[in-house]
């Protein structure tokens, strides 16, 4: 090719590259910067020559959940080494420092730098999400309002028909009291898809409290399975137990436990048919506290693993045999957990059962100031 | 009989603890402002044993208020009081529990009845 004619190309690129509005890097095999456009530049506050030759992380300062993210916590070396494409979102919480100390959240694309089919480097193509994330906090505050706003009416409704079920005011015939049980029926349902939804606006917006003390695990999961009893009457559910009697109370928040003892005893006992078995055991396995609930139920699809721990997902086997449920328990739980810094994970083979288990390490919940509490 | 003052800013709801209160054998005395509230226990021949608070009120002032100045007052300074409200969260609980209440429930996860009979377990203790 005529040298020209190289030169053209090249100059073009270069007029592409830093006319884009996305920022993006080029970094060799140790990281190291190639090649930065000037959107990148603009975003992290750094002249594009001066970052190239040095190491990315000098650059690239990560925060999850503003938290420093350590860079082997960045799945870089890993999007080129695997030869991936790794996506992070919104959802992932993730930030940029500049060097002025402004933090912004960034979405990005992880990429292998691929040279005649071998990985030479890695690309990194990132876009400062300020607006996105506004827009979806007003989205998540809406949702907050809204539920709250929601609770007057159906105290009402709760209320009323409580009064009309009770005769209070006269005698109902079978008919009218089997209407009115299904109306308050639902009406309960109601009330606890938006308790949920204010859990889940709470965890988004990162305003919950949590208020650790002494908890004792075994406790918690007594008085959720005395409240799921008449459930467990109805479809002749067995319930086994399997308490380790070494692990005394750990520092936790008892009304966070209950969530996720409420949804994980209630699911088993929801998505398993009449005569089926569930089992619960807590034990102490240091430096941890592993609870396990057992069930002999549907089972999760091979395809639906991955996306059962997000908000408003429901298994496709379920959404004909269980009409109720929110897909969001699971979300709340995961989320509870993870603040926690535990750990929740599931082995499910379809049509034979499922095992949920969670990790609470023995040291404790950390206290946190919030505004609101979950409920 | 017992009284209960009720402070509760929704029509619908004053009017369901009410009718619920008062076929539990309650003396009841409604109000859906802090000022409204305040008139009644001002008269002197006005009992109250214990009060139902809401949080959110008619107006401006919400049931802490009402709740600092009721503690203010020497003559209602140890009136039991039950928080029944939709608006639970930790800090909030916290101030009422600093003031002085008896219990909190969530309106929309009790029944009418459960609170009715704490009002009568509580009162009879």
């Amino acid at each position: 090719m005529p040298e020209g004619k190289v030169d053209n190309q090249q100059s073009q690129l270069n007029a592409i590259l830093s006319s884009m509005a996305e920022g993006l890097v080029a970094v060799d095999r140790d990281l190291k910067i190639i090649m930065m456009n000037q959107a990148t530049g603009v975003m992290l506050r750094v002249a594009p020559p001066e970052a190239v030759g040095q190491d990315v992380f000098k650059i690239f300062s990560f925060y999850k959940d503003d938290q420093p993210l350590p860079p082997e916590a960045v799945p870089l070396r890993q999007a080129i080494e695997d030869k991936n494409i790794v996506t992070i979102s919104l959802l992932d919480n993730i930030s940029l420092k500049t060097r002025q100390g402004r933090m912004f959240p960034a979405a990005m694309v992880l990429a292998p730098l691929l040279k005649d089919g071998e990985v030479s480097g890695g690309i990194i193509l990132l876009r400062d999400i300020t607006k996105e994330k506004e827009v979806d906090q007003a989205k998540t505050e809406f949702v907050s309002l809204a539920s709250h706003q929601l609770r007057t009416p159906l105290s009402a409704i709760n209320w009323y028909s409580e009064m009309l079920l009770d005769e209070d005011v006269g005698g109902l015939n079978d008919k009218q009291k089997e209407y009115l049980a299904s109306l308050h029926e639902a009406n309960r349902r109601m009330i606890d898809l938006v308790n949920s939804l204010l859990n889940v606006s709470r965890i988004d917006l990162g305003t919950f409290a949590v208020e650790p003390e002494p908890t004792d695990l075994r406790v918690v999961a007594e008085s959720v399975l005395e409240e799921l009893q008449p459930k467990i009457l109805e479809k002749k559910i067995r319930i086994e137990k399997n308490y380790d009697v070494s692990l005394s109370t750990i520092m936790a928040d008892p009304k966070l436990i209950r969530i996720v003892f409420q949804n994980l005893l209630s699911n088993a006992v929801k998505y398993t048919p009449t005569d089926g078995a569930v089992t619960v055991s807590i034990t102490r396995r240091e430096p941890v506290a592993l609870i396990a609930v057992s069930d002999t139920g549907y089972g999760i699809p091979a395809a639906d693993k991955t996306k059962i721990f997000t908000k408003l997902f429901r298994a496709d086997n379920i959404r004909d045999k269980e009409a109720e449920g929110t897909g969001l328990g699971l979300y709340i739980v995961k989320s509870i957990i993870e603040n926690f810094g535990g750990r929740i994970w599931f082995d499910s083979l379809e049509g034979k059962g499922t095992t949920f288990s969670v990790e609470l390490p023995l040291s404790g919940m950390i206290k946190k100031a919030g505004s609101k509490g979950l409920t | 009989m017992a009284t209960v003052l009720i402070l509760e800013d929704d029509m619908l709801l004053l009017r369901a603890i009410e009718d619920k209160l008062t076929r539990e054998g309650f003396r009841i005395l409604t109000s859906r402002t802090f000022e409204q509230a305040f008139t009644q226990l001002a008269l002197p021949d006005t009992v109250v044993d214990l009060v139902w608070l809401d949080h959110y009120l008619l107006g401006k002032e919400t049931g802490l208020d009402f709740l600092a100045k009721l503690r203010s007052e020497p003559r209602w300074h140890e009136t039991p009081v039950f928080i029944v409200s939709n608006s639970a969260n930790p800090e909030m609980v916290r101030q009422y529990q600093a003031l002085g209440i008896s219990r909190y429930y969530t309106k929309s996860d009790f029944r009418l009845e459960q609170i009715a009979d704490d009002i009568k377990k509580f009162l009879h203790a």
